[in-house]
């Protein structure tokens, strides 16, 4: 991870709408203008592509921050995807986008051509994107680039998946949000979060895994402060009806 | 604008995105799903595919309805940034839910696909806004008509506009006017185009600001991997 960076929110912008003019590139490094995600600069013009919210963190990368259902592949970002195809040498993995990823089955910590990864069909896989490119199938690893694991790798029988937008995924999966600490101080459950937008979580019955899946679900709809007020009787009304059934 | 409008984002929970429109008595939802994978035969290699379905509020879809989904389709790929999804497909859903005249119809269409667009997030050029409006056999221009009034009218109009030049996409015509009653008529399309884009703002201000996003609450200071 790199140092933190101070993000300020600017404004609500909509499809089409002009934030700042950007004729030449400037000579000075130092005043380079960097585009993130729902920006595009056409005819010397930075226009909004995406409704949302116009960030700016400190080195002026400028983004939209945008509610979002639909997944679409990004370069280096984690996701979880169920195995739809084996294909020989490789196997088609759902992500959520509009193409199946692939993943070969080499793709794995200590996997060779003698000792080859075993999926079946519907297993569940934590990996990162290799390739992520409009005009490309995108590629899933579940290695790093010194061929180690770090958490990646098909995910254990017994868990829950559920999805939530993709919004409500990165807010969990950023550090210092208060939500998952406070979920985690009640419940104790291991949770892995994909930016596709589907999070999966184990614990010791289904009781507390619904109990989670509920809890996470209020943030599609309130923000986290309201949530993490909200949480706690979420909690006790699914687990109460756990215990009656 | 004397028209109500009114709109309900995220109405349906399986949809990407989707929008509860309604324009005075007309009213439909919009529904998108997408980018996914379409048929075979549709894709295109540079760029995606986008499919309009209109359905009417009874009865099955008939020639009529094609002819509107052609007129929509046409005009949402105008501002859909398609080539950042090639071989893609976007589905667009519109279900009829209650309307008087068909020109009104197609307004609230048109203003329901493009919020229904807004909240699945899908990639914009810019946007467009409908409106509806007639001539009288008086010389009297109205902005958003009843549908008695359209009926009446000596020409009836729908002007599709885009927001960032105020041009026209396309225009839906019935009956004759010379070009300074048409001009007389654009012009006020545009005034009235101007309330519809400010209505898509405050409907999407008042959807991101209940996040508590906005007022700097949650300017927090999080990792950033640069990589």
């Amino acid at each position: 991870m790199g140092e933190s960076r101070h993000v300020s929110s600017m404004k609500v912008v909509l499809p089409g709408d002009l934030i700042m003019e950007l004729p030449v590139k400037p000579v000075d490094t130092s005043e380079n203008v960097f585009l993130g995600p729902g920006l595009r600069w056409k005819d010397g013009v930075v226009r909004a592509t995406r409704p949302g919210i116009l960030k700016k963190d400190s080195r002026n990368l400028y983004f939209i921050e945008s509610h979002q259902k639909r997944y679409i592949p990004q370069k280096r970002e984690f996701v979880v995807g169920t195995v739809i195809k084996n294909k020989g040498n490789s196997y088609l993995v759902d992500i959520g986008s509009h193409e199946p990823a692939t993943i070969s089955f080499l793709a794995f910590e200590n996997a060779s051509k003698k000792t080859r990864k075993d999926l079946r069909l519907g297993d569940l896989i934590y990996g990162q994107l290799l390739v992520a490119n409009k005009d490309m199938e995108p590629e899933l690893v579940c290695i790093d680039f010194y061929n180690r694991a770090v958490g990646m790798g098909t995910l254990p029988d017994g868990g829950l998946l559920f999805k939530v937008p993709l919004h409500v995924a990165r807010s969990l999966v950023n550090p210092s949000n208060p939500f998952l600490l406070e979920l985690g101080a009640r419940l104790s459950f291991s949770i892995v979060v994909g930016f596709n937008g589907r999070v999966w979580v184990k614990a010791k019955n289904m009781a507390d895994m619904t109990s989670v899946m509920h809890a996470v679900s209020l943030l599609e709809c309130m923000s986290t402060e309201e949530a993490l007020i909200k949480m706690h009787s979420v909690i006790d009304s699914v687990l109460s009806q756990c215990a009656v059934d | 604008m004397s028209i109500e409008q009114s709109v309900q984002l995220n109405f349906l929970s399986r949809a990407d995105g989707s929008a509860y429109y309604c324009l005075g008595n007309t009213s439909v939802v919009a529904s998108v799903t997408g980018p996914t994978s379409g048929r075979v035969s549709a894709r295109h290699h540079n760029k995606c595919n986008l499919e309009v379905q209109f359905c009417p509020c009874n009865g099955q879809p008939t020639i009529e309805e094609r002819d509107v989904e052609c007129i929509i389709g046409e005009c949402i790929e105008e501002i859909l940034a398609s080539h950042l999804h090639p071989r893609a497909t976007i589905l667009l859903n519109i279900q009829e839910l209650q309307s008087e005249h068909e020109h009104q119809l197609l307004t609230a269409s048109l203003n329901g696909a493009v919020m229904a667009l807004m909240d699945a997030g899908v990639q914009m050029q810019g946007l467009l806004a409908a409106v509806t409006c007639c001539y009288t056999h008086a010389g009297v221009v109205i902005v958003e008509p009843t549908a008695l009034e359209l009926q009446e009218s000596k020409s009836s109009l729908v002007f599709v506009l885009e927001s960032d030049t105020a041009n026209v996409v396309a225009c839906y015509q019935q009956g004759r006017l010379s070009v300074a009653e048409y001009t007389a008529v654009l012009n006020r399309a545009i005034e009235a185009a101007k309330e519809v884009f400010q209505f898509y703002r405050s409907e999407m201000l008042k959807r991101y600001s209940s996040h508590g996003c906005i007022d700097g609450q949650n300017e927090a200071d999080y990792d950033y991997d640069p990589l």
